[in-house]
C-alpha cells in the first residue's frame, strides 16, 4: 500500500468522527437512547454492556399485558387527572402511583443485599437465591406487602435462570415500574385524560451502555460522542481565531517590514520563550473560566508559529515582478496584501492550520483535565480522562475507551495535516525526510 | 560571547516584563481581595494591603480622645488632609496621599501617642518597586489559599520533587531519544528504523495525559510491577519519569535520527571507517557530535514541554510537586501562588534558554559572529 492509501484511510476515519460529532445528538437519541448527562445512580460504575431504561428519550414495547396489571380497577382505562397550576398542566394518573415505590425497591436492591445483609459473602454484582430477601420481615416496612421478597418473585427476575441476578435482569424485568405520568400522558392522543388500551404504549425498553458507565452512572459511549464534539469544536474554533490573528499580524508584518515588523517578531520572541499552559491559565483565571474565554486564551498562545510562516512568506512574496508591478501601477498596500499577498500564503497557512487543530485539543485536554477548561457535567475528551484517572483501580473502561479514541483522533488529525502539508507544499516534506 | 550580553539584557527584560504583569494582575484581578467590587471587613482588608506592601501606616504624633473622624473609608486624601480631629484640638493629618483604607479609631475613642491611626493606600510606583524588590528575591507574600503561608516556602518545599521528576524524566527522554534515534538513522530504511519511528509517531500523538494513565493502568493497577501514587520509594518514581521522559524521547529520536542520517554520509565519517575504526568508535566519535548539535535548540522548548507536562503528570501520579499548588491556586484565584510558579517557571526556562545559547555558540564554532 503507498502512502496516498493511508492518507485515505485515515481520512475515512477522521469523516467518520466529524460525522459522529456532528450528529451526536442524533445518536444519543435514537442509537445509544441515552442523555449524555442523565445519570443512573444505582448504575454507576458498571462494566460495558449492562442495561437500563433510559430516562430522557424512551422507547416503549407495546406490551398489552402490561396494561392490564396497571389497570387494577379493570375498567378499561387509565384515568388521570390534568390540572393547572400556575402556567404549567400537572397531571396525575393513581394507578401509576404504586409503581415508583416499587421501583425504588428494585434500585436499591444490589446495595442492599447484594453480599447479604450481614456483609457475610462478597458484594459481587450477582444477587442469589440466598442474598434476596426471602420475605416481607427482611425489607424496609415501605416496601411491605407488594409482593416484592420470596424464592417466586426471584425465579420471576431470573430471566435466563441460571440462578443468580445481575442488575441488567432486574433492570429489564422490573422496566413497567418506569412508567411516569409525565411521559404517560403524552400518548393521550384524543385528550380525554384517560389513556386507553389502544393508547397505551407498553413498557418502556431498556437500551445498552455500549462502552459501560462513569462514576455517576452516565453512558460513556454518549459521552464521548458529545465529548469528541466538544473537543473538535474547540479545536475548530481555537484554529481559526489563531489563524485570523496570525495571518493577519504576519502579513503585515512582513509586509511593512521596519519598526513594526521589530517589535512584532521581538514580542513574538519572547512569547515563544514562555511555557504555553502558563499563559493559557494566565488568562483563564484573569477572564474567568469559560468556553469562550477557553477559544480565545487556546487561539492567543497558538498564533505565533503561523504569524512567523506567514511573515516569512511575505517577505519572499514581496519581490516577486507581479507584486512590484502592482505597487507600480499605484496599488495601495491593503490592496497589496489583500488580493496578490494573502491569496499566495493560503497553502502554507491551511497546511499548518489542519496541523494545528490536533495540537489545541491536546492543549484542550490537557487544561480540561486540569479543571481548568470545559466544566463538568459537559464531557470532553479532558474531563473524560481525569474521571477515567480519578477510577483507575476498578473501571478500566472509563480510561481505555476515552483514551484510544482519542489517540486516533489526534493521530488521524496529524496524518491528514501531514498529508494536506505534502499535497500543498511538497518542498516542506522533502526538508523534513 | 560579544552576542551574549545583548540576550542576557533581553532575558532580564522578559522576566521584567512578567514579573510586572503579575504585579499589575495581582493588583487589579477579579474576584481577588483587592477587588473593590467585594468589600472585606474594613480591618482585614487594611491588613492584607500592609502585607502585600500596597498601603502605609500612619502614625499619630500626638495621643488622646477622638472627637471627630473628618474623612470616611475610601476617599482619596491628598497631603496634610486631617483625618482625625482630638479632643485636645490637635489633628491627625494624612501622611501623603492615597486612598484611606482603615481608620483604626472611632469618636470617643482614646489612642496613645505613636500608634497608627489610619491605613492609606501608598502610591501605584511605590507599590510596584516594593512587589519588584519582592519578587527578585522570591518573595510573593503569603498564599491566599493558606493565609498563614508564604508562597515561597510552600513553592521551596514541593519544588525539589518536581525538580527531581524534571531530571530523571530528561534522562529518559535522552537515553531512549538519541539511543533510539542512532539505532534508526544508521539502519535508515531498515526494519529497526521503521519500528523506532512508529514507535515516535504514536508517543507523539499519545502525549503525557494519554501515555500517563494507559502506563499507570498496565504496569501499576493490572501488573503491579511498579508502585504508584506518592513519590516515596525508587519504584513510584519509574511511572512518573516514563511517561514524562518518553514523550519526549520521540521528538528527540527523530531529531537525532535525522542528523545521524546526515552525518553518516559525511567524508570525515568515510574516512574513520576507512581506517578500520570500530563502528561503536565511530559512532560515538565521529557521528555522534555532529548529529547532536541540532537536538540543542530543541532542548529549549523541550524544557518548556516538561515543566507543563509535569503538570499533569503529577496529577495522574499524585506526587507532591509545584503543580499541585500552580492548579489549585488557579482554580482558587489564588494569585500570589499562581504568580509565584509563573516567574519561577519563567525565570527556570529563561535562564536555561540563556544557558544553551551560549554552550551552542561555544561548542559550534561556525555559529560565532553570528547575532
Amino acid at each position: 500500500m503507498g502512502p496516498g492509501v493511508w492518507f485515505n484511510v485515515w481520512l475515512g476515519i477522521l469523516g467518520m468522527l466529524a460525522l459522529a460529532s456532528v450528529g451526536a445528538p442524533w445518536i444519543s437519541q435514537h442509537v445509544t437512547g441515552f442523555h449524555p448527562n442523565e445519570t443512573h445512580s444505582h448504575m454507576a460504575a458498571m462494566a460495558p454492556g449492562v442495561e437500563d431504561v433510559p430516562l430522557e428519550y424512551r422507547q416503549y414495547d407495546g406490551d398489552p399485558a402490561v396494561f392490564d396489571w396497571i389497570d387494577a380497577d379493570g375498567s378499561g382505562w387509565i384515568e388521570c387527572t390534568v390540572g393547572t397550576s400556575g402556567s404549567s398542566s400537572t397531571a396525575s394518573c393513581p394507578e401509576l402511583d404504586v409503581l415508583p415505590s416499587r421501583f425504588r425497591f428494585f434500585r436499591f436492591l444490589f446495595s442492599d443485599f447484594d453480599g447479604g445483609t450481614d456483609s457475610s459473602e462478597m458484594a459481587d454484582g450477582r444477587l442469589t437465591l440466598e442474598e434476596y430477601p426471602q420475605n416481607d420481615q427482611e425489607i424496609e416496612p415501605a416496601y411491605r406487602g407488594l409482593n416484592l421478597s420470596g424464592s417466586e418473585r426471584f425465579h420471576g427476575l431470573d430471566e435466563d435462570g441460571n440462578g443468580w441476578l445481575d442488575p441488567s435482569e432486574v433492570n429489564r424485568q422490573t422496566r413497567a415500574y418506569r412508567l411516569r405520568t409525565a411521559q404517560l400522558i403524552a400518548f393521550d392522543t384524543d385528550g380525554d385524560g384517560k389513556i386507553s388500551r389502544d393508547e397505551f404504549p407498553g413498557a418502556p425498553r431498556t437500551a445498552t451502555f455500549l462502552l459501560g458507565t462513569d462514576g455517576q452512572g452516565r453512558d460513556l459511549f454518549t459521552r464521548m460522542l458529545f465529548g469528541a464534539r466538544i473537543s473538535l469544536l474547540v479545536g475548530l474554533l481555537a484554529t481559526l481565531i489563531s489563524l485570523l490573528i496570525g495571518v493577519s499580524l504576519g502579513a503585515l508584518s512582513g509586509y511593512l517590514g521596519g519598526a513594526f515588523d521589530r517589535g512584532l517578531m521581538a514580542i513574538v520572541n519572547v512569547l515563544y520563550g514562555l511555557p504555553f499552559l502558563l499563559v493559557v491559565i494566565l488568562i483563564l483565571v484573569w477572564f474567568g473560566r469559560s468556553m469562550t474565554h477557553l477559544f480565545l486564551a487556546l487561539g492567543a498562545v497558538q498564533w505565533l508559529t503561523i504569524c512567523r510562516v506567514v511573515r516569512g512568506q511575505v517577505l519572499s512574496i514581496r519581490q516577486e515582478e507581479y507584486v512590484v508591478a502592482a505597487e507600480a501601477l499605484g496599488a495601495s498596500p491593503l490592496r497589496v496584501i489583500g488580493v496578490h499577498v494573502l491569496r499566495n500564503v493560503m497553502g502554507p497557512v491551511l497546511a499548518y492550520g489542519s496541523l494545528m487543530v490536533p495540537a489545541v485539543m491536546q492543549e484542550e485536554a490537557f487544561l480540561s483535565y486540569l479543571g481548568l477548561g470545559i466544566q463538568a457535567p459537559d464531557p470532553s475528551w479532558g474531563t473524560l480522562l481525569a474521571e477515567g484517572v480519578r477510577r483507575i483501580e476498578d473501571s478500566w473502561w472509563l480510561i481505555v475507551y476515552p483514551a484510544a479514541v482519542f489517540v486516533i483522533t489526534v493521530l488521524a488529525l496529524y496524518v491528514v495535516g501531514d498529508g494536506i502539508r505534502d499535497r500543498i507544499d511538497p518542498r516542506q516534506s522533502m526538508e523534513r525526510t | 560571547m560579544r552576542a551574549f550580553f545583548p540576550r542576557l539584557l533581553v532575558s532580564v527584560g522578559v522576566l521584567l516584563l512578567i514579573m510586572t504583569l503579575s504585579f499589575w494582575m495581582t493588583r487589579t484581578a477579579p474576584g481577588g481581595p483587592f477587588d473593590q467590587a467585594h468589600r472585606l471587613n474594613s480591618a482585614v482588608e487594611a491588613n492584607l494591603w500592609l502585607t502585600y506592601g500596597m498601603a502605609d501606616d500612619a502614625i499619630g504624633l500626638q495621643g488622646g480622645r477622638v472627637a471627630e473622624v473628618l474623612a470616611s473609608r475610601g476617599e482619596t486624601l491628598e497631603e496634610g488632609r486631617p483625618i482625625l480631629l482630638l479632643e485636645s484640638g490637635h489633628t491627625l493629618k494624612a501622611p501623603h496621599e492615597g486612598r484611606l483604607i482603615h481608620v483604626s479609631f472611632g469618636v470617643g475613642d482614646a489612642m496613645v501617642e505613636g500608634a497608627t491611626f489610619a491605613v492609606i493606600e501608598r502610591p501605584l510606583w511605590k507599590q510596584y518597586l516594593v512587589a519588584m524588590k519582592g519578587y527578585a528575591v522570591f518573595d510573593f507574600g503569603p498564599s491566599f489559599q493558606y493565609p498563614d503561608r508564604k508562597v515561597e516556602s510552600l513553592i521551596a518545599e514541593t519544588f525539589p520533587v518536581s525538580m527531581e521528576l524534571g531530571f530523571w524524566s530528561l534522562m529518559i527522554a535522552l537515553f531512549f531519544g538519541v539511543g533510539g534515534g542512532v539505532l534508526a538513522g544508521m539502519n535508515a530504511g531498515g526494519w529497526k528504523d521503521r519500528m523506532a519511528m512508529l514507535m515516535s509517531a504514536l508517543m507523539v500523538s499519545c502525549s503525557t495525559l494519554i501515555l500517563g494513565p494507559l502506563l499507570l493502568l498496565l504496569f501499576g493497577v493490572h501488573l503491579e510491577w511498579f508502585e504508584w501514587g506518592g513519590w516515596t520509594t525508587l519504584g513510584s518514581r519509574v511511572l512518573p519519569a516514563m511517561t514524562l521522559g518518553l514523550v519526549f524521547a520521540a521528538n528527540i529520536a527523530r531529531m537525532t535520527r535525522a542528523g545521524v542520517v546526515e552525518a553518516v554520509e559525511g567524508h570525515h565519517v568515510r574516512t574513520a571507517r576507512a581506517k578500520g575504526l570500530a563502528e561503536s568508535r565511530v559512532i560515538l566519535k565521529h557521528v555522534l557530535p555532529g548529529a547532536l548539535i541540532p537536538l540543542l535548540g530543541y532542548l529549549g522548548p523541550a524544557l518548556a514541554g516538561l515543566l507543563c507536562g509535569s503538570v499533569v503528570v503529577e496529577r495522574i501520579f499524585n506526587i507532591p510537586g509545584v503543580s499541585e499548588y500552580f492548579v489549585s491556586g488557579a482554580l482558587n484565584r489564588d494569585y500570589p501562588m499562581v504568580m509565584g510558579v509563573v516567574v519561577l517557571y519563567s525565570s527556570l526556562l529563561i535562564g536555561f534558554n540563556l544557558f544553551l545559547d551560549v554552550f551552542h555558540q561555544w561548542l559550534d564554532p561556525r555559529l560565532k559572529g553570528q547575532a
